[in-house]
């Protein structure tokens, strides 16, 4: 079971970042609105605060870029837009997991008949 | 910001920052004020504790939040972004730099191999490389030597004119070598001491890696 979580938990983390590229292809949002999205998905984050780290090692590899924007309520908010490369990352990425998976599903549903 | 927090978040903020300190400061201080932002936003004005302690449930631990933050950086690119580990390295460096044997070469292998791991501060690597240069070789073979030969000239020096030994100089012999056996016992623990502690420093820089 310790090994399975393991496993998991280097899954989440290598699959999580492409799924904040994803979150943002269609819209560029905000550091609590990516984490709170990401943290109502079930099996998604396991702690919410590990997600602004991921954020500022995305915009520190070009992934995404960041501009703050006045809100009504409250102070300014930093927000997260996907860059070129970003977009370019998520279509490899995502194309890459297709096969991925379908690879494991393929063995793992064998095994299990 | 815009508002007090709640004494408990507070505390968390206080932790998260206290858990960062091994990340570059600018980091730091980005890390903390983007989570003291979320929980402006995620708590009303008047929160309950318990709405409080939910909201830092879900946030997860400062020390998680603060290892995630660790793969960018440039120290572990290493070991392929993984997370170093106490082993093998961290054990030959400590052995050789005690026993400092083979003579000299010994030494300065387990120094090289300190100097290169990544689990041990500057002001520690400093330590280790200090307390014993040259290692137990080169400090406890001299001690001995002159605790051996200063007995011995006590005896000659006691050899009476007409030849015949009339003992050893008790007084002269036994201070010395008492003096040398605190003088080894020193030599001997103090590293053990320092070696010992920087096996520890080393597993726990580890497991705030991991």
């Amino acid at each position: 079971m310790v090994v399975a979580r393991d496993v998991l938990s280097q899954l989440r983390r290598g699959a999580l970042e492409y799924c904040v590229l994803a979150l943002l292809s269609e819209e560029e949002r905000y550091g609590f609105d990516i984490v709170r999205t990401l943290g109502s998905i079930d099996g998604m984050v396991t702690g919410e605060g590990t997600l602004y780290p991921l954020l500022s090692r995305l915009k520190q590899d070009g992934h995404v870029a960041t501009t703050w924007r006045d809100s009504d309520a409250g102070p300014p908010r930093k927000y997260y837009a996907l860059t070129a490369d970003g977009r370019r990352a998520l279509a490899d990425f995502t194309a890459e997991w297709r096969r991925f998976r379908d690879s494991v599903d393929s063995i793992l549903l064998k095994g299990a008949i | 910001m815009t508002m007090t927090l709640h004494p408990v978040a507070d505390a968390y903020l206080r932790e998260l920052d206290r858990a960062a300190q091994a990340i570059p400061r600018r980091e730091r201080a980005e890390l903390v004020s983007e989570i003291r932002a979320h929980l402006d936003q995620a708590l009303p004005a008047e929160a309950t504790e318990a709405e409080v302690r939910n909201v830092l449930d879900d946030l997860g631990l400062p020390a998680d939040i603060v290892a995630a933050a660790r793969p960018a950086r440039p120290v572990y690119s290493d070991g392929a972004g993984s997370a170093p580990r106490r082993g093998v390295r961290e054990g030959f460096a400590l052995a050789l730099l005690v026993t400092g044997f083979p003579p000299v070469l010994g030494w300065l292998v387990g120094a090289v191999l300190l100097v290169v791991s990544p689990l041990w501060t500057g002001r520690q690597k400093l330590l280790g490389l200090l307390v014993w240069p040259g290692g137990l070789v080169m400090t406890v073979l001299p001690l001995s030597v002159i605790s051996v030969r200063g007995g011995a000239a006590s005896c000659i020096e006691s050899v009476g004119p007409s030849g015949v030994p009339v003992g050893c100089s008790d007084a002269a012999s036994g201070g010395l070598n008492w003096l040398a056996v605190v003088a080894m016992v020193l030599v001997v623990v103090l590293p053990v001491l320092v070696a010992a502690y920087l096996w520890r420093a080393a597993g726990k820089a580890e497991a705030a890696a991991a």
